[in-house]
């Protein structure tokens, strides 16, 4: 199938009668996942998002339930959002994150019911990376520009139109309802060039890293890596994969509200006790718990690593502290000139 | 070129003070892994100091790095980061006699976003330096910009670009520049109350807490900050629009007469936010009441480390 | 201080600061009741941002 660009803010339109539909917006020079209001926000013409659109399933700060005290005792009110949503124009290293999160909120033991039930009720709409960042690195971690993983239908820019290719059966289902034309010979022929040409040059070699990250711990390379850190979390709230929450209740006198937010393993706070002691009282077991959760402890738990090679977390850390030399350094190959 | 050798002259002076054994450490800048970034590192090791760079793009604050440190220490300092350090010693956090600094003088940083704002958002792949301007070069595009036009704001209206401390000068004092006249300051003191909150609450919707402001100030450096303090609550931990901006009030009290207006935090923001805005006031205000300009020199008392009968109280009741 | 409170948009008259001796104690009750008449006059703070949605405590936007 196929849709012309002129005529997408009115397709979005038309989904909005029916979903609450999230598309990367301008916001000054980056863009972000926002709720739009009108078709004509979304702007398609991005490399990626500043921060990914995992806050639509998993938001820096969601109402749990919210209670008060009434003459008749406690009153508890939860708080599940099962409003049908739609992301649109996620890209595929997005999408895949949101494969990895799944382990994480429904697995053997947990299942977030505030999770799921958004989960559940989202359509991913992905768009394809025609001209990926130099900073990204997906195909080195088992995703890639034109990854269908995750993703109910998949768009690809071919100039004038994007080419409609239904993935799930949920996407099909709604791309059989919105009345497409379908797509020809030459217009397939386009996005599949545009698929060859789509290079992602960068390559992060993650071969073996597991089996030595099982080995150092205690490993002197760990030294020296948080030393320019300055300890803040703009590598973790902009990662699409990082899924630490801390609950607090927002309350005045009894009544208020149990509300998640993001919090950061790079805060001391995040692993200090009642008690007064931390186990991880320095930058160096912060920096080394962030590298060993993604390439150790997830790869333990789901068997995947948990990183989808986005390059956020390289653009946005205020000291350039690049997880690519780090990967490179700890797998002995001395990339970094530290 | 004149960075070139200014980098020559820090990787040499870095080196000889490590073989004399003099330091122990040298903080400075490497390339950073982007085009247009530049990255703290740290220098053990003599023949490590080739690793050392100066450049337009070293933009973060290196007094940061420098609190409570055992062993001698030499620093890369430019202005700003000159002016923490003496704050930084007069409150007792740096042994000035463990310190080597290796002055820089500074014409300016360039500011990321502004340059992301020239390419329209793309992404730069390569930049070629042609003196007072840049080319940034990417997927299908080419653009000359001035390097005055991507200069951070704070470094418009800097006027110590030269170190106001020093053991060694790398290069030629840059010219001196005139008297900030703190007209964007004075600009949004002019708005309503309604139209400042309104451009407060437009700025701060999009904090997003990652705390990056206050890690980097070279003078955020409590043992508890009151944002992360549970007992009590002083803040919320959930980001809202109203916490957001107390939080940086916040910040800005802490700081008054320290902040050196440097600008480390506006830089650390992955989000863009204008948060000189707000710490530029204080610095305004603390010297038209006080006369005082943090970090200026090390003889003169910090204004609020100081009292005299005749301080200024225009924020008294009235009676 | 006040002048920063004033900058992010708050009623000046919401801050007061005065030099009280402790030895003054009436002085003090003047003082305290004035200000505590100038704040209810004012009413409840509405908070810094403008037209945000009330109803729920923890600020979020539901």
């Amino acid at each position: 199938m196929i849709i012309a660009k002129n005529d997408l803010p009115g397709l979005l339109d038309k989904l909005m009668s029916e979903y609450e539909v999230y598309a990367p917006v301008k916001e000054g020079a980056y863009s972000l996942y926002k709720k739009i209001k009108s078709g004509s926000e979304a702007c398609f013409g991005y490399v990626n998002s500043k921060i990914p659109p995992k806050g639509v399933l998993f938001p820096q700060s969601e109402k749990l339930f919210c209670y008060n005290m009434t003459g008749e005792g406690a009153k508890l009110e939860e708080c599940i959002d099962s409003g049908k949503k739609v992301v649109f124009g996620i890209r595929p290293c997005d999408a895949k994150s949101l494969l990895l999160l799944d382990n994480v909120f429904n697995n053997d033991k947990f299942r977030d019911p505030y999770y799921l039930t958004r989960r559940e009720n989202t359509l991913l709409v992905g768009m394809a990376c025609l001209e990926p960042a130099g900073t990204c690195f997906c195909t080195s971690m088992g995703t890639g520009p034109f990854d269908k993983a995750g993703l109910d239908i998949m768009l690809t820019d071919i100039g004038d139109a994007y080419l409609v290719e239904p993935v799930s059966e949920k996407g099909g289902a709604l791309a059989a309802g919105l009345g497409l034309s379908a797509a020809g010979e030459e217009q397939k022929a386009a996005a599949a060039k545009a698929r060859d040409s789509a290079e992602v040059a960068c390559r992060v070699n993650i071969e073996g890293l597991k089996a030595r990250l099982d080995a150092n711990f205690y490993d002197p390379i760990w030294e020296r890596f948080h030393e320019k850190c300055l300890g803040c979390a703009a590598c973790t709230y902009s990662c699409p994969t990082c899924h630490c929450f801390d609950i607090v209740d927002e309350a005045v006198d009894c009544n208020g509200c149990r509300v998640r937010n993001w919090d950061s393993c790079m805060f001391p706070l995040f692993t200090l006790h009642g008690s007064g002691h931390n186990p991880r009282p320095g930058g160096k077991e912060r920096m080394r718990q962030r590298v060993m959760h993604k390439f150790k402890y997830f790869v333990d738990n789901f068997n995947a690593t948990a990183c989808v090679g986005c390059g956020r977390c390289i653009k946005n850390c205020p000291v350039n502290l690049d997880i690519r030399e780090i990967l490179a350094d700890i797998q002995g190959e001395g990339r970094s000139d530290k | 070129m004149r960075m070139s050798k200014l980098a020559q002259a820090i990787r040499d002076a870095a080196k000889k003070l490590l073989e004399e054994k003099k330091v122990d450490l040298v903080v400075g800048f490497a390339k950073g892994s982007l085009p247009l970034r530049s990255t703290p590192c740290f220098i053990r090791k003599p023949e490590e100091a080739a690793a050392l760079t100066w450049d337009y793009t070293c933009e973060n604050n290196l007094a940061n790095y420098l609190r409570k440190r055992e062993g001698k220490v030499a620093v890369v300092a430019k202005g700003c980061d000159a002016r923490s350090i003496v704050t930084l010693i007069q409150e007792n956090q740096i042994n000035r006699d463990n310190l080597y600094v290796i002055g820089v003088p500074c014409s300016g940083m360039i500011d990321r976003f502004k340059v992301e704002e020239a390419v329209d958002g793309r992404e730069v792949l390569e930049v070629e330096d042609k003196g007072d301007a840049l080319v940034l070069k990417g997927k299908g595009f080419a653009r000359e910009v001035k390097l005055s036009d991507l200069c951070h704001d704070t470094c418009k209206v800097c006027r110590h670009g030269n170190p106001v401390i020093y053991d060694m000068l790398a290069g030629e004092p840059v010219p001196a520049k005139p008297e900030d006249t703190f007209a964007d300051v004075a600009a949004f003191e002019a708005l309503s109350p309604a139209e400042r909150r309104a451009a407060l609450a437009a700025e701060f919707s999009r904090c997003i807490r990652c705390y990056a402001c206050r890690n980097a100030c070279p003078m955020c450096y409590c043992t508890e900050c009151f944002v992360d303090c549970s007992t009590p609550v002083w803040i919320k931990k959930t980001p809202d629009v109203d916490d957001n901006i107390m939080f940086q009030a916040g910040r800005v009290f802490h700081s008054a007469g320290r902040c050196a207006d440097c600008g480390a935090c506006d830089r650390a923001c992955p989000m863009g936010i204008n948060l000189r805005g707000m710490t530029r006031k204080m610095v305004k205000e603390v010297k038209e009441l006080f006369g005082h300009e943090a970090g200026v020199s090390l003889d003169e008392k910090p204004a609020l480390s100081e009292f005299k009968a005749d301080d200024p109280q225009p924020f008294l009741v009235k009676e | 201080m006040k002048s920063l409170m004033e900058y992010i948009g708050v009623d000046g008259d919401r801050v007061n600061f005065a030099w009280v001796s402790a030895a003054e104690g009436g002085r003090f009750a003047e003082l305290v009741k004035e200000v505590t008449d100038k704040v209810k006059k004012l009413g409840p703070n509405k908070g810094l941002a403008p037209s945000r949605e009330t109803g729920c405590c923890c600020g979020c936007q539901s």
